[in-house]
């Protein structure tokens, strides 16, 4: 949900308790007002009616002014009251104050009653109700509009660091500068984030330069292994078990010098490494690997054919061309039934190389990945199709798989 | 065959000294810039081999103050650089070969020896082992003066054994020297042995001896004995 719509919808939704609870804190100081008015009234008339007794006359005046002699004895505490009065003139029930008191006047007692009447300057509880509501009604579009514009304007910068954040690419090295806005918290949150990534980056470049300097280093102890073990082999005391664990190592150590070759290969690509770019004729590149590779298809009874529909061109590094279709066309040669045909298809927008044989052993999205392989390929280093998807990242190229009757389809669409 | 080796790495310098030398080669070396450019500037060498990455200097200057020189040796880079750009340079300076480390001693040492052969125009041109005898120029293989045909990778893996007689050749060796890249070894052993079944039995019904010999658990060596 946008924040926009999140805003609106609490503001909808405290809009009518705020406006209740101002409309009873109203109500309730009018009140309190009107009585307070009410009561000075009453002292008021205290006054006048004690000042009429004095003079000999006993005013009457019901239900506002009542008044009777009481026993001496009898004491009454003054108080002011609320009370509800009939008014039969109006037809209905209104409030009054009412002040009742004892006095000693001329050596009579008199028990006074005054009432005052609050309801004329006290709003009614449903008209505070209707004010509330016909202001909630005016003010929520109102709010609304005044709320998206605030929104729009105060969250503007959030919205611009966002798009530049989504624009920027991890990696490539180039620093992210977001723009400075008057929010305090939003340049907060903009230099946190730029430091943040520059950290990363900081690491990355840092992680990707430490794994092509220790393939680079890993390959100086693995040539003297290698050139130990070759003139080891010579050796003409070694006794036949010996060359058994000998050939042994032999094997193992080629395996790891191939391993770190292709590692080597893999982050030199990552780290783009290959700039030079030029318009490669892609149906020679395919020809000449698929003559190289043909005999070792020929080895495993494979027959490799090409379709190109028609002549094509695309810019990209050379080699890496090369690279990708030979590992490609490795790939069909390691995996495919043997006795079969590898077909390549080339056109103007996609690349595809096809060959039989059963099914993945292992879930088709992780084909790509690095030392992913399936279990019949023990002796695969399991980087051949991690380089094949390395090259088409950096060319913006797209390598897909798919599984169709039989058939396994690598596809390669060109940017 | 007078070799100057240039390897900054002492114990890789002495490997590939030692497989030389007992290849019967003349093979000086030395582990710096300097030494090798004053090495270079006396004495003439028929092969140099020259890494790219000395701790004080770079491999290709030596490779250009040889051709400044006009000297006729023929020069193989061996770099820890995989690098494109490198190879290009080197070879675009005038370096004959590039070899990658790691690299298998016998790979180096083929390539020495075809290296070599290029290069002498005025000696033989043919390669002789007892009744096999090779014309390079024209890629024929005689065996007792009649032709025997064989396949373009027969005929690699034929120089490549007679180029490392007596050798024991690693399966690895032969399939990388044969494929290159495009084939992981382990893969590759079973198609090392169809070749080398093959050459063999054109080699015998031609009326050679049997030279390739099978060392259990290793590879194959070419020998008379």
């Amino acid at each position: 949900m946008k924040l926009i719509r999140k805003t609106q919808r609490y503001y909808l939704l405290f809009a009518p308790i705020l406006l209740l609870l101002a409309g009873a804190f109203y109500y309730g100081v009018s009140r309190f007002l009107a009585t307070e008015d009410a009561e000075e009234r009453l002292r008021y008339i205290r006054q006048q009616v004690i000042k009429e007794i004095e003079s000999g006359n006993i005013p009457k005046l019901d239900p506002l002014i009542h008044i009777k002699e009481a026993p001496a004895d009898a004491l009454v505490k003054r108080a002011y009251t609320d009370t509800i009065i009939y008014e039969p003139f109006e037809d209905e029930k209104l409030d009054y104050r009412q002040l009742r008191f004892t006095e000693h006047i001329n050596g009579k007692k008199y028990l006074i009653t005054l009432r005052h009447a609050i309801a004329e300057s006290k709003p009614q509880r449903l008209q505070v109700l209707g004010m509330a509501i016909i202001i909630l009604l005016i003010l929520a579009p109102l709010f609304q509009i005044l709320n998206s514009w605030l929104l729009q304007k105060l969250w503007n910068p959030f919205y611009n660091s966002l798009s530049a954040i989504k624009q920027y690419d991890l990696g490539k090295g180039a620093k992210l500068t977001l723009p400075r806005s008057d929010t305090d918290e939003f340049n907060e949150l903009n230099m946190a984030i730029e430091e943040m990534t520059a950290k990363i980056n900081r690491d990355y470049l840092s992680l990707k330069e430490f794994t092509e300097n220790a393939a680079h280093e890993i390959q100086t102890p693995l040539a003297i292994i290698m050139s130990k073990i070759e003139l080891l082999i010579q050796s003409s005391t070694l006794q036949e078990a010996d060359s058994e664990l000998l050939g042994a190592i032999n094997d193992s150590t080629t395996r790891l010098a191939r391993l770190n070759d292709s590692l080597l290969l893999l982050t030199k690509i990552e780290n783009n490494q290959f700039r030079s770019n030029t318009e490669v004729n892609f149906n020679e590149i395919v020809q000449q690997q698929v003559d190289e590779l043909e005999e070792l298809a020929a080895l495993r009874n494979l027959r490799i054919s090409t379709e190109f529909s028609s002549a094509m061109r695309i810019y990209m590094n050379p080699s890496l061309a090369e690279i990708l279709i030979r590992n490609l066309l490795r790939n069909a040669i390691r995996y495919s039934d043997s006795d079969t045909t590898i077909i390549v298809l080339l056109d103007q927008t996609y690349l595809e190389v096809i060959n039989s044989g059963p099914p993945l052993t292992i879930p088709p999205e992780q084909l790509f990945d690095r030392f992913k392989k399936s279990n019949s390929a023990a002796n695969s280093l399991g980087l051949g199709l991690a380089i094949v998807k390395q090259i088409c990242a950096v060319h913006g190229h797209q390598a897909g798989y798919r599984y169709k009757a039989g058939q396994h389809i690598f596809s390669i669409e060109f940017s | 065959m007078k070799i100057l080796l240039i390897e900054d790495e002492q114990t890789l310098l002495e490997s590939i000294r030692s497989y030389l030398t007992a290849e019967g080669q003349l093979c000086e070396a030395v582990s710096s810039f300097e030494e090798a450019y004053l090495k270079i500037n006396v004495y003439d060498y028929d092969v140099i081999l020259v890494d790219i990455t000395l701790p004080d200097g770079n491999g290709l200057e030596i490779v250009e103050k040889l051709k400044e020189n006009r000297s006729r040796a023929g020069i193989i880079i061996i770099s820890a650089r995989n690098s494109l750009t490198d190879k290009i340079a080197g070879l675009d300076l005038g370096a004959d070969d590039y070899m990658t480390k790691p690299f298998h001693l016998a790979e180096l040492n083929a390539r020495i020896k075809s290296l070599m052969r290029r290069r002498q125009f005025d000696g033989d041109p043919e390669i002789v082992f007892n009744e096999i005898r090779i014309n390079p120029d024209q890629s024929t293989v005689f065996v007792n003066d009649s032709a025997t045909t064989l396949t373009k990778k027969e005929y690699e893996l034929l120089l490549y054994f007679i180029a490392n007689r007596k050798r024991v050749l690693t399966k690895a060796a032969i399939a990388e020297h044969l494929w290159g890249d495009n084939i992981d070894s382990a893969d590759s052993f079973g198609f090392v042995y169809t070749h080398i079944k093959n050459l063999r039995k054109k080699l015998i019904e031609g009326g050679a001896a049997d030279y390739i010999k099978t060392i259990y658990g290793m590879g194959y060596k070419f020998d008379a004995q």
